[in-house]
C-alpha cells in the first residue's frame, strides 16, 4: 500500500470540492471528514481525515502563518518515507570495506525480528563507554511518550547502565558555560521580563541579532501564536527598535528598526566601543556597579588599555566592527539615557570565542545599569518559545525520565568530528583536561547529526571510522542514508501522544497528540521500537523500561501528573484536545532579575559575589590564552578582517531557517516555494554580486577548504557587503557520494562551516565564523536528491 | 523467627563494624532530630562509627561549624547535623567533630540506600527533557545555578527541590561523595 504525493494532491482538490458541496449541504454523497487534534513544534492543529486520509490540517486557534503546519501533510505522504527496515548491503555481508561504503552503499529490506536482533547483538557486543547516543539533541517533536532524546537515554540506562552523552548544546553552548558564573543563572532557557513591562516601560528596544519574529515562529514545545498578537502592538508602541545584524531582519523590517550592519563577530569589539565612551563620558551608572557587580575594576585597566596598550575606543572599534565611531557614541549615548532593554540571541555565540558575546552585553548593561529594571537590562530568550509571555507557572504532563548514566565520558556539544577522528585524544575544558571517548557505536533517533554538526565532510570521514551506525527515523535523511541498520519510525501524525506544556515560557496548554491516520508502512512508534529492543535484553529489563505499560496508558499517566488532572478529567481532556491554564495576574509583572534589583543583599545572584561578575575569578584562573576572567576581544580566526579574505572574501553566515525547524520540513512543499532551481537560498549584497557576475535565480557554487556547496542566489540590499547567508538545515546531497568532499548538490552550509571550537574553555560550535569563494556554477549540474530514497533492495 | 531477626540484626552490626563508615538514613525527609542527644542529623550524613549495641550506634561527625551548624564543606552549603549543645563537640584544627549517640534504624552501611530519595528525585525529575549531566563534573555552585535555572520547568515541590539540592551538593566535584560506577 502506498500513497503518492500526487495522490495526496489530488486528495486536496477533492477536499476543496468537499467543502464546497458541503456548504451546499450535500454532505451525504461522501464519506464524514474527522476532525482530529494533534500538536508540533510547529503549533497545535486539527487534522482533517476522510477515508483515512488525511486532507488538510488548519491550526487551533488563531494562527496567521499556518504554513509549516500545513507542511506536515506533505512530510507525512513524502516519497522520502523510511518504509520498511533496511540493513545497509555490505554491512549485512561483513565486508572489509563495509565503513567505507556508508553513503554510498544500498540497504537490504530485512524484517523488524532481525533488524531488532542485529542491533541487540551490537550493543551487546559493545561496552557501554563506547556507545553514542547520538539522538540526545534531537528536536523530533514534542510528544512525551515518543519523544526520542528520553526514550533513547532511558533505554541505555536501562539495558546498558548508559552511554555516552554531549554535554551542551548546539545551540547555546558557549553561553550555558559562561552565564552561570558571570549572572548566577543559564539565562538562555529563562522566564524573560514580560511583553507587558516591556510595552509598558522600554523606550529602546536592540535586537542584537534577535529575529524576533521569525525564531517565534517554532517552540521547543508546541508554539502558540501569542507573540504575534504582542508584535502588532509594539509596532504601535512607539518604541524604538535598533538591529544590531549584518542582515535586515524580517523583524527589523516589521518594527522600521534602525540597522546596524556590523561585521559578523565583531559584536564585541562594538560593545567594548561602547563602554569605554560610556566610561569616559561618565555616563556610566557607577553606583549599579558598586552595589551589583563585581571586578569592574579588574575589567577597567583593560578597557582603557592599561594593561596592552590599547584603548578600546569608539574609533578602535570602528576600525574593527566598520560601525562608525560617531554611531558608537551616539548608541552608547542612547542606551544610557533612555529605558533600554538588550534582546541578545543565541546565533553571535555559535562563533570563535563566542562565550565573550553575551557576557559582554551583560557587562554594557552593568554600565548601563538598568538590568532589573522592568523593561530594561538584557534578555536571552526573547527570541525562542515564545519569549515575554507571561507564565502560568502550573506544572504540566509528567514523562519517562532515563535514570541514572553510569558512563561518565562525555562529549562537549560540537566535538563529535574530533572524537571519532582522534579517539582518546586529550582537550582543555573548563579548566580541565577531558579525554575524548572512542566511538564504536552510534545510534541516532529523531536527529540529524549530518545536518546540525559543522565540518560535514570531516564528518563523514569520522562516520566512516565506526563499527556501527544505527538510525531510527521517519524519513531517509542525510544521517539515516549513512546509516548500517535503518528502523523506520512513524511520524506525529500516525501515533497517540500527549504533548509538553506548551508554549515553553508561558506553560499555557497541554496538548492531546491524537493519531490522526496510520502508517502504510511497517513503521512502529518510537516507544514500541525501544520496547522492543529491550526485550531483547530480558524480561527485566523490558519490564523496567515499559513499566508494564501501553503508550495509552502513559499517556494517562502522565496527564494525571499535571495541576490540569485536578479539574479535567483525562477522558474530558482527550475528548477536547486540549486543556488551557489561567495565567495569574500577578505573572504579567516578572521583571527578569527584579528581586535581585530591589535587594541583592536578600536576593543575591548565584554567583561567586552573589553579584555579577564582570571579573570570573574563576575563569582567569583557568590560566587560557584564548578565555580570560573578563570580556575580551579576541581577532576570530576567520572574518572580514583577517588575510584569508584574499583567497575567500566574504563571510557566510547561517542563521535559523524561516520555514523550517532545522533540517524539518525540508523534504515538504514548503521548500519549494523559496528554494531557487532546488537549492538553498543563497542571499548575497548588489555589490558583491556585482563583482562576481552573479544574477537572482543563478545557481552558485560556494567554497572553501573544507569543501563546495550549490545554491541559488538571491540578491538583496537586506544583507551587508562582503557577508553572505545560507539558512541552516538543508539536507546534504552529495554530488558523487563515492568522491570525498564531493561537492553538495543542496545547499547545506555545514559542508562549508568549521568544527574549531569557540575556546579551550566551553569548546563549543562556532558555525558562524566562516570565510567563503562564490562563483557561478560550473560542470553539470545533476538533479538533487536529497529527498529521494537510496537504493534499496526490497526483496 | 526470632533467631532470623537477631541474626539479622548482627550480621548488620558485623557489617557495620567492618565497615567503620555508615550513613544518616531516614525513611522519610531530610533532617532527623534526636530529642535525648539535643541533635538533628540530615539525610545520607557520613558517620564514623566508634561502637554499637543492640539498638543503638555511637558516632563521630566530622565537619566545618558556623552558628550552630555543622557542615560537609568549607562553603557551608551542605549540613551534616545541627546543634544547641556544645559539649557534643570536640573542635580539632579546622573541623568540629560532633559526638552523638543515633537508632541503628537510622544508619546504614550503604551510601545509595542513604541518598536513594534525592537520587531518584533527581533522576526522575530532572531528565524527562534532556539526560543528567555528570553530576562529579560540576560544583555545588555550578549545581545550585543549573537547578535554579531548571527548576521552574521541572516543577518541583519545595521539599523535593531541597533533597535534589542536597543530593547535587553532595556528590557535585567539591562534594563530599562520589556516585558509584
Amino acid at each position: 500500500m502506498g500513497i503518492s504525493r500526487r495522490g495526496f494532491l489530488q486528495g486536496s482538490v477533492a477536499t476543496a470540492m468537499v467543502v464546497g458541496v458541503k456548504q451546499s449541504g450535500a454532505t451525504e454523497l461522501f464519506s464524514p471528514i474527522k476532525k482530529i487534534p494533534s500538536a508540533s513544534h510547529f503549533g497545535a492543529f486539527y487534522a482533517y481525515v476522510r477515508d483515512g486520509k488525511i486532507v488538510d490540517i488548519k491550526p487551533q486557534g488563531k494562527d496567521d502563518r499556518p504554513g509549516m503546519i500545513k507542511a506536515l501533510v506533505d512530510r507525512n505522504y513524502s516519497n522520502s518515507r523510511i518504509k520498511y527496515p533496511y540493513v545497509r548491503k555490505s554491512f549485512l555481508e561483513n565486508k572489509p570495506n563495509h565503513k567505507d561504503l556508508r553513503g554510498r552503499d544500498e540497504f537490504v529490506r530485512v524484517s523488524w525480528d532481525e533488524a531488532v536482533k542485529l542491533i541487540a547483538k551490537k550493543l551487546k557486543a559493545t561496552k557501554r563507554e563506547n556507545i553514542y547516543n547520538g539522538t540526545t539533541d534531537g528536536w523530533a517533536h514534542p510528544g512525551l511518550v515518543n519523544y526520542c532524546p528520553t526514550l533513547a537515554g532511558r533505554f541505555f540506562n536501562i539495558v546498558k547502565g548508559g552511554s555516552v552523552n554531549i554535554d551542551g548544546d548546539y545551540s547555546v553552548g558557549a553561553a550555558l558555560r559562561t552565564n552561570p558564573e558571570v549572572v548566577g543563572d543559564i539565562e538562555v532557557y529563562s522566564l524573560q521580563t514580560t511583553h507587558e513591562q516591556i510595552l509598558a516601560n522600554t523606550e529602546v528596544y536592540v535586537m542584537w541579532g534577535a529575529d524576533l519574529f521569525k525564531t517565534n515562529k517554532i517552540d521547543f514545545a508546541v508554539a502558540n501564536r501569542k507573540n504575534d498578537e504582542y508584535f502588532l502592538k509594539y509596532k504601535k508602541s512607539g518604541i524604538k527598535f535598533i538591529c544590531i545584524d549584518p542582515i535586515k531582519t524580517e523583524t527589523a523590517k516589521m518594527f522600521d528598526a534602525e540597522c546596524i550592519h556590523i561585521r559578523p563577530n565583531t559584536d564585541v569589539a562594538l560593545m567594548l566601543g561602547m563602554m569605554h565612551h560610556l566610561y569616559t563620558s561618565k555616563q556610566y551608572d557607577k553606583n549599579f556597579l558598586e552595589k551589583y557587580t563585581d571586578g569592574f575594576e579588574k575589567f577597567l585597566p583593560y578597557l582603557v588599555g592599561k594593561n596592552d596598550g590599547i584603548a578600546k575606543t569608539p574609533e578602535w572599534a570602528a576600525k574593527i566592527t566598520e560601525v562608525p565611531a560617531y554611531k558608537i557614541k551616539e548608541l552608547a549615548n542612547l542606551f544610557s539615557g533612555k529605558r533600554t532593554l538588550i534582546a541578545g540571541n543565541w546565533s553571535i555565540q555559535r562563533a570563535h570565542h563566542g562565550e565573550q558575546t553575551q557576557w559582554g552585553i551583560i557587562t554594557l548593561a552593568s554600565m548601563i545599569g538598568q538590568i532589573g529594571l522592568p523593561g530594561g537590562g538584557f534578555g536571552f530568550s526573547l527570541h525562542y518559545g515564545g519569549g515575554g509571555q507571561a507564565s502560568a507557572g502550573k506544572a504540566g504532563p509528567g514523562g519517562f525520565s532515563q535514570g541514572r548514566n553510569r558512563v561518565k565520558n562525555i562529549i562537549p556539544a560540537s566535538r563529535i568530528n574530533e572524537t571519532l577522528l582522534n579517539p582518546s585524544k586529550e582537550i582543555d575544558f573548563m579548566g580541565e583536561k577531558l579525554k575524548l571517548p572512542h566511538i564504536k557505536l552510534m545510534y541516532v533517533a529523531g536527529a540529524n547529526t549530518v545536518g546540525h554538526q559543522q565540518n560535514i565532510n570531516e564528518l563523514l570521514e569520522g562516520l566512516r571510522k565506526l563499527d556501527t551506525l544505527v538510525v531510527q527515523d521517519p524519513w531517509w535523511t542525510p544521517t539515516a542514508k549513512m546509516a548500517d541498520i535503518v528502523l523506520p519510525a512513524t511520524t506525529i501524525l500516525e501515533r497517540d501522544d500527549i504533548s509538553l506544556l506548551s508554549g515553553s515560557y508561558s506553560g499555557d496548554k497541554i496538548y492531546a497528540m491524537k493519531k490522526v491516520v496510520e502508517n502504510p508502512y511497517e513503521a512502529k512508534d518510537d516507544y514500541e521500537i525501544y520496547s522492543l529492543l529491550a526485550k531483547e535484553f530480558g524480561e527485566k529489563k523490558y519490564k523496567k523500561f515499559t513499566k508494564g505499560k501501553s503508550a495509552m496508558e502513559h499517556i494517562k499517566d502522565f496527564y494525571n501528573e499535571s495541576n490540569a488532572a485536578k479539574t479535567i478529567s483525562f477522558e474530558e481532556f482527550w475528548q477536547k484536545g486540549y486543556v488551557e491554564y489561567e495565567i495569574p495576574k500577578e505573572a504579567y509583572g516578572f521583571v527578569r532579575q527584579g528581586d535581585f534589583r530591589k535587594d541583592p543583599i536578600k536576593n543575591p545572584l548565584k554567583t561567586q559575589s552573589g553579584k555579577i561578575q564582570i571579573f570570573c575569578k574563576k575563569f582567569a584562573d583557568f590560566g587560557y590564552k584564548d578565555f580570560k576572567g573578563h570580556v575580551t576581544w579576541f581577532e576570530p580566526a576567520e572574518y572580514l578582517g583577517s588575510k584569508l579574505t584574499k583567497k575567500y572574501p566574504l563571510h557566510l553566515l547561517s542563521p535559523h531557517a524561516t520555514y523550517r525547524k532545522h533540517s524539518q520540513l525540508d523534504n515538504t512543499w514548503i521548500a519549494e516555494l523559496y528554494k531557487i532551481k532546488g537549492r538553498e537560498p543563497i542571499r548575497i549584497n548588489p555589490k558583491d554580486a556585482k563583482k562576481y557576475g552573479i544574477n537572482s535565480g543563478d545557481l552558485v557554487e560556494v567554497y572553501n577548504d573544507r569543501g563546495s556547496i550549490l545554491a541559488g542566489a538571491v540578491v538583496t540590499e537586506d544583507i551587508r557587503e562582503g557577508v553572505v547567508a545560507i539558512e541552516e538545515g538543508a539536507w546534504y546531497s552529495p554530488k558523487n557520494s563515492l568522491e570525498t568532499n564531493s561537492r553538495d548538490n543542496s545547499g547545506q552550509p555545514n559542508v562549508l562551516t568549521s568544527s574549531r571550537p569557540t575556546s579551550s574553555a566551553s569548546q563549543s560550535c562556532t558555525a558562524n565564523t566562516v570565510l567563503v569563494g562564490i562563483k557561478k556554477a560550473e560542470g553539470m549540474i545533476v538533479p538533487n536528491k536529497a529527498y529521494s530514497m537510496p537504493k534499496v533492495n526490497n526483496i | 523467627m526470632k533467631f532470623l531477626k537477631l541474626f539479622v540484626v548482627l550480621f548488620f552490626l558485623g557489617t557495620l563494624l567492618e565497615a567503620d563508615t555508615g550513613y544518616v538514613y531516614i525513611e522519610n525527609g531530610i533532617k532527623l532530630p534526636l530529642k535525648k542527644e539535643g541533635v538533628s542529623i540530615y539525610n545520607g550524613t557520613p558517620l564514623n562509627i566508634l561502637s554499637t549495641d543492640k539498638n543503638s550506634v555511637k558516632v563521630e561527625i566530622e565537619g566545618f561549624l558556623k552558628g550552630k551548624i555543622l557542615y560537609a564543606t568549607k562553603n557551608y552549603k551542605l549540613k551534616l547535623a545541627e546543634t544547641r549543645m556544645k559539649k557534643k563537640l570536640k573542635k580539632g584544627k579546622e573541623k568540629y567533630k560532633l559526638l552523638i549517640t543515633i537508632p541503628i534504624k537510622n544508619i546504614t552501611d550503604d551510601m545509595e540506600e542513604a541518598w536513594a530519595e534525592g537520587s531518584d528525585l533527581f533522576y526522575d525529575k530532572c531528565t524527562k527533557c534532556h539526560h543528567a549531566k555528570v553530576i562529579g563534573k560540576h560544583t555545588m555552585q555550578e549545581w545550585d545555578v543549573l537547578f535554579n535555572s531548571m527548576k521552574p520547568k521541572a516543577k518541583v515541590s519545595k521539599d523535593e527541590s531541597s533533597q535534589i539540592v542536597r543530593f547535587l551538593r553532595a556528590f557535585s566535584k567539591d562534594g563530599i561523595l562520589k556516585e558509584s560506577d
